[in-house]
């Protein structure tokens, strides 16, 4: 049976919904906090200002994360900055217009209260940051400094030199560290989610092996916080880090949790292109370089000149060209697209033809190359180090790689999935960014979820429940148990002679050819075929060596691939459904005649949310419509 | 290109270790060193033995997961890099590489080349932070900081506490690390009211762990990924001194 | 103790200490001035009220320089039960910090340096200070009879080498450890302190050798 999602939006006016709903919601009594206990986990942006936020509010929070420290999650890898409507800069920002630009970035495939709250808190996200130590880029006079950054035309982003996702989750890290200290948080590093334990219907407590001795343990607690980040490295190729999967909420959704638009996938048009087959990641250059980057390919397919030797008038500099308005700052998925499309043609510059360059050499002209490497010498000693190439000399090379994924677990404006008790945040959640994110603009989420909106709207979910008191000893427990150390078992006793990376890598080249910048109904088609046919070889032939018992990382990245592999499958079913582009998803078969991407408002103004429904069985589709009071959708327009 | 790899791998904290020797053939020179080491592991899965356990996650160089004792190095030759940002170009071809994993005593070795380092966030716990709760803050320009500190700040705040600085220093010691976070906080105007409590803790907890003494020779920031200067080890010093005997 | 005290209180002695040599060494420079002038500011020194606070204050920070030296060289062997097989320390591995520290042989070898001079120190103390004063020329004659014997001069010689490295670094680190430098300072207090060090070495080691080959009892 499908039904219609209720978000549950509250009325009102879009500008006073949040403010309003939140000096309404239900509150827990300062003294009956200590008696909830909250999971959380993740430590990302997302997960660690959740974690420290209900801390601090007097919660019990267990705090969970794969990695050795919570420092460690991939947020910290994020480059260029934070979006926040603080208008510093006198442009012409406000809340209305970040929210205005969210929405439009993201093809009108988002919800219009959660996007406009959003925008609202993300000036209280800077002024926290900046609380924390956050060492933000600041002029002389002291103030904080803003730059802009793809996609928008005012300067809104502010940035800690190229590694603000690292001083943000510092930030937030200390702010967990105290709670730890403090004895609110308990911590549980070096611990992978692989069962949600659903109770009577609601979300109750997890499952997650201890990576060191390889024992599952079992925790209770009144709800259960997903901030799992995103699932890109289904391509295997992506810039995400190597640990990042699709485990804790693939296992929420086969415990009856939604999985809302898994086909929008953003693919990041800055990223140094692939070498080779040996490569394990793909490296991501922060679209900031587009500022001052002018993107070109040669005019003539073949060229194979020295980029210096190549005159201007036969450089074709496509964005600027197709863009007038934008140029090279256009949005992801659009500057992806058309650097593809280049590279179709056959003029794709580098190895195998798959690259354009990115040349500096008119910003170094006109600003002096002082100016250039006081902004992107990190940058540019990165590429240094990984190419051997020097971009003060020689345009850089790049090339778009999959980076984040909008799609997530379906969550209501409480940020809560349709369980009851676990709410999602982060990019763990399909809510904020529709079709496409725009560039700073993750963090933002992150922050904004864990911070300021979960620690909210949980309050109004406790104390409207009634949840019986329970320890691991009840059988929900004991059967999610067994069912991770029967799939860990089973892992282990195919014995065959493929490594688990091998099956990893052909997946993420079938998706990334076939379901990647642009999908048709003949190649998804034809990925429903492959994939579970390559699923079938994974528990036939995989090689995973050692045994349950130990620090297994074998075993780990088994695990995780054997949810990409049925994870990717609702991908491809959700890209097949949705029968019209928008934003990252593009299907061929829908585009104007520039090629620009053809939005269906009349038949796919919905949010897709997918019931599990068996391995290999066909998902159930729920529909959350999407209606714009505020905003009119219309052609996106970067011309 | 070819190299002997002579690997570290020990099975937990406290079991025996050794070098094992492996050969790494057919590495492309643009592979990463983590990536040599996947291809190697990835032969040694296909063969039904145990791989090599290293950690790694970002692969970027900002996580801080990765590090490993490279012939006598932490993060292998060259400056300001860590172990995923070493390509296997810097080494000649059929060299013999000695891996090893970080040695300390506050720095276990949980598997082969993996250590545990949770000393660093119990000593983050113990004050390397500003204790404001979510929602009381500011508006964020009316805290005005200079340039020059902020930037100042940022070098220190550029710590991915990999735990290079302990492996490279001869005692072991953390003083880099626990400069890094105390110098990155009282530069700052919001972090100057906890100074004083905050370096007392962070110092406390540093020596709780079993770190070695600081003997200024520099080591530390020579191998550091994100070339922290031992300067910041000097105004710790100062901010601890100023602590303990100055203040009120 | 706090590991920053225990360096705190060894670069606060170790400097006070390195006052002392100075004046020690300007004070016996008198001794190519003959035995009138030696014995008289000799006579000087140990007729003055403040001589006994002065040697017990000497004493104290001696105590308080070795014990935190012993404490800080165990905790520092404890801090790395398994040393490495193989380590490249920076300044071979050709990437010095950009400060210009390194780990020198000095640096590596405080403790033993320490300790040799410590022996030094009792040796000297018991030959000239509790030395028989009584002979031609009081302690001018004692002193240069003394370096007449090849021997001590050989072992007064090679005691400075100790002292010389261990100046060398010690001086600077004491600086860092107290925080009373500036990074820009750096590279001349390094060389500064290896000047300081091995001009004092040399200044003491001149006093045996001029004594061996050119002073006439």
């Amino acid at each position: 049976m499908d039904t219609t999602l209720d978000a549950k939006v509250p009325s009102g006016p879009l500008e006073r919904k949040w403010s309003d709903y939140k000096s309404t919601i239900k509150l827990v009594a300062p003294a009956n906090k200590r008696k909830y206990t909250l999971i959380v986990v993740g430590t990302g942006l997302a997960g660690a200002s959740a974690a420290a936020s209900l801390g601090e509010l007097g919660y019990n929070v267990l705090s969970f994360c794969f990695q050795d420290s919570p420092r460690r999650a991939h947020s910290i890898a994020a480059q260029g900055g934070i979006n926040a409507a603080k208008n510093y800069q006198n442009d012409g920002d406000s809340v209305w217009r970040l929210f205005y630009d969210t929405i439009k970035g993201g093809d009108y495939r988002s919800r219009e209260a959660n996007v406009y709250r959003l925008a609202e808190l993300s000036v209280n996200i800077i002024d926290q940051c900046v609380a924390q130590g956050v060492p933000f880029a600041r002029e002389y006079s002291g103030v904080l400094a803003n730059r802009s950054f793809g996609g928008a035309q005012v300067s809104r982003t502010f940035y800690a030199r190229g590694q603000t996702g690292q001083q943000l989750l510092l930030g937030a890290y200390g702010a967990l560290m105290r709670q730890v200290a403090a004895g609110r948080v308990r911590l549980f590093p070096r611990r992978e989610m692989l069962e949600l334990v659903v109770v009577d219907g609601v979300a109750r407590g997890i499952v997650v092996r201890n990576l060191v001795d390889g024992k599952l343990e079992s925790y209770v607690a009144d709800a259960v916080c997903l901030a799992t980040g995103g699932y890109s490295n289904v391509y295997f190729l992506s810039t995400n880090a190597k640990g990042c999967n699709v485990t804790a909420i693939w296992r929420a959704h086969r415990k009856g949790a939604f999985f809302a638009n898994p086909c929008f996938t953003q693919i990041h048009p800055t990223c140094i292109p692939v070498s080779g087959d040996y490569q394990s990641k793909l490296t991501l250059m922060s679209e900031s370089l587009r500022n001052d980057g002018r993107v070109w390919v040669p005019k003539q397919a073949g060229d194979r000149r020295h980029p210096n030797q190549i005159p201007e008038a036969e450089r074709d500099y496509f964005l600027e060209r197709k863009y007038p308005a934008y140029g090279n700052l256009v949005p992801r998925d659009v500057a992806s697209r058309s650097i593809k499309a280049v590279c179709d043609e056959g003029r794709g510059v580098g190895p195998g033809g798959r690259g354009v360059y990115l040349d500096f050499a008119d910003a170094i002209k006109r600003d002096g190359r002082a100016v250039i490497e006081q902004k992107y010498g990190n940058l540019f000693d990165m590429y240094y180090e990984i190419t051997g190439e020097n971009a003060y000399e020689v345009p850089m090379r790049i090339y778009p790689a999959p980076h984040y994924t909008m799609g997530g677990l379906w969550v209501d404006y409480n940020l809560m999935s349709n369980l009851p008790g676990l709410f999602v945040l982060g990019e763990a959640n399909f809510s904020d960014h529709g079709a496409n994110r725009l560039g700073a603009s993750a963090l933002m989420q992150g922050l904004a979820d864990g911070y300021f909106i979960l620690p909210v709207t949980i309050g109004g979910y406790l104390a409207d429940a009634r949840l019986p008191k329970l320890d691991t000893d009840h059988a929900a427990f004991k059967d999610a148990e067994r069912e991770a150390a029967a799939r860990i078992e089973k892992l282990l006793a195919v014995r065959g002679k493929r490594t688990v990376d091998s099956f990893h890598r052909e997946l993420g080249l079938l998706l990334w050819d076939k379901c990647g910048m642009s999908r048709n109904e003949t190649g998804l088609k034809e990925l429903l075929e492959q994939i579970p046919a390559l699923r079938e070889e994974f528990w036939r032939d995989v090689t995973v060596t050692g045994s349950a018992g130990t620090f297994n990382q074998v075993l780990e990245r088994a695990g995780r691939v054997a949810d990409f592999l049925e994870f990717a499958e609702l991908m491809v079913i959700d890209a097949l459904e949705r029968r019209e582009s928008c934003g990252a998803h593009f299907r061929e078969e829908y585009q104007t005649e520039d090629g620009e991407a053809l939005r269906n408002d009349d038949l796919y103004a919905y949010v897709a949310a997918w019931e599990f429904t068996g391995v290999g069985n066909r998902p159930i589709l729920h529909k959350e419509p999407l209606i714009f009071e505020y905003v009119k959708p219309t052609q996106r327009s970067y011309k | 290109m070819d190299f002997i790899l002579k690997v570290w791998r020990q099975n937990g904290p406290d079991a025996p270790g050794r070098l094992v020797t492996y050969e790494a053939t057919n590495i492309p020179p643009e592979a990463s060193f983590l990536e040599m080491l996947d291809i190697v592991n990835a032969g040694l899965e296909a063969r039904g033995e145990d791989p090599i356990a290293f950690e790694h996650d970002c692969r970027e160089g900002i996580c801080g997961s990765c590090g490993m004792m490279i012939n006598g190095r932490p993060h292998g030759p060259g400056r300001g890099i860590t172990t995923c940002q070493l390509y296997m170009r810097q080494f000649k071809d059929g060299q013999t590489i000695v891996v090893e994993p970080w040695r300390a005593k506050a720095f276990p070795v949980i598997k082969d080349l993996v250590v545990d380092r949770s000393a660093f966030d119990r000593i983050i716990a113990a004050g390397g932070y500003i204790s404001i709760n979510t929602g009381s803050a500011p508006e964020a320009n009316s805290i005005l900081v200079p340039k020059e500190d902020a930037d100042l700040a940022m070098d220190a705040a550029a710590c991915i506490g990999c735990g290079a600085c302990v492996a490279a220093c001869k005692n072991a010691s953390a003083m880099l690390f626990v400069a890094a976070k105390v110098a990155h906080l009282a530069l700052l105007p919001q972090g100057k009211p906890e100074r004083r409590r905050r370096v007392l803790a962070m110092v406390a907890a540093m020596d709780a762990e079993g770190f070695g003494n600081c003997t200024n020779e520099g080591e530390c920031e020579a191998e550091c990924p994100k070339n922290i200067s031992i300067a910041h080890i000097a105004r710790l010093n100062r901010e601890y001194l100023r602590a303990k005997f100055f203040s009120r | 103790m706090v590991s920053i005290l225990k360096k705190a209180i060894m670069a606060v002695t170790g400097l006070g200490w390195f006052v002392y040599v100075v004046l020690h060494l300007a004070g016996n420079l008198l001794l190519f001035k003959g035995p009138e002038t030696y014995n008289a500011y000799s006579e000087f020194l140990v007729s003055n009220p403040l001589i006994i606070p002065a040697e017990l204050g000497l004493l104290v920070f001696l105590v308080a320089h070795l014990a935190s030296a012993w404490r800080v060289t165990r905790e520092n062997s404890a801090a790395r039960p398994q040393p490495y097989l193989e380590r490249v320390l920076s300044r071979r591995g050709g990437t010095t910090s950009a400060s210009g520290w390194f780990s020198t042989f000095a640096s590596r070898t405080m403790w033993y340096g320490g300790v040799l001079l410590l022996f030094f120190l009792i040796l000297h103390v018991w030959m000239f200070k509790y030395g028989d004063r009584s002979g031609a020329h009081g302690l001018w004659g004692l002193v240069v009879r003394s370096f007449k014997n090849p021997w001590i001069s050989a072992i007064y010689i090679a005691a400075m080498l100790p002292l010389g490295f261990h100046l060398s670094h010690g001086f600077a680190s004491a600086l860092q450890t107290l925080g009373l430098l500036k990074p820009r300072w750096y590279p001349g207090v390094r060389r500064l302190s290896q000047v300081v060090g091995w001009v004092l070495a040399a200044g003491f080691i001149l006093l045996p050798l001029w004594a061996l080959l050119f002073a006439e009892v």
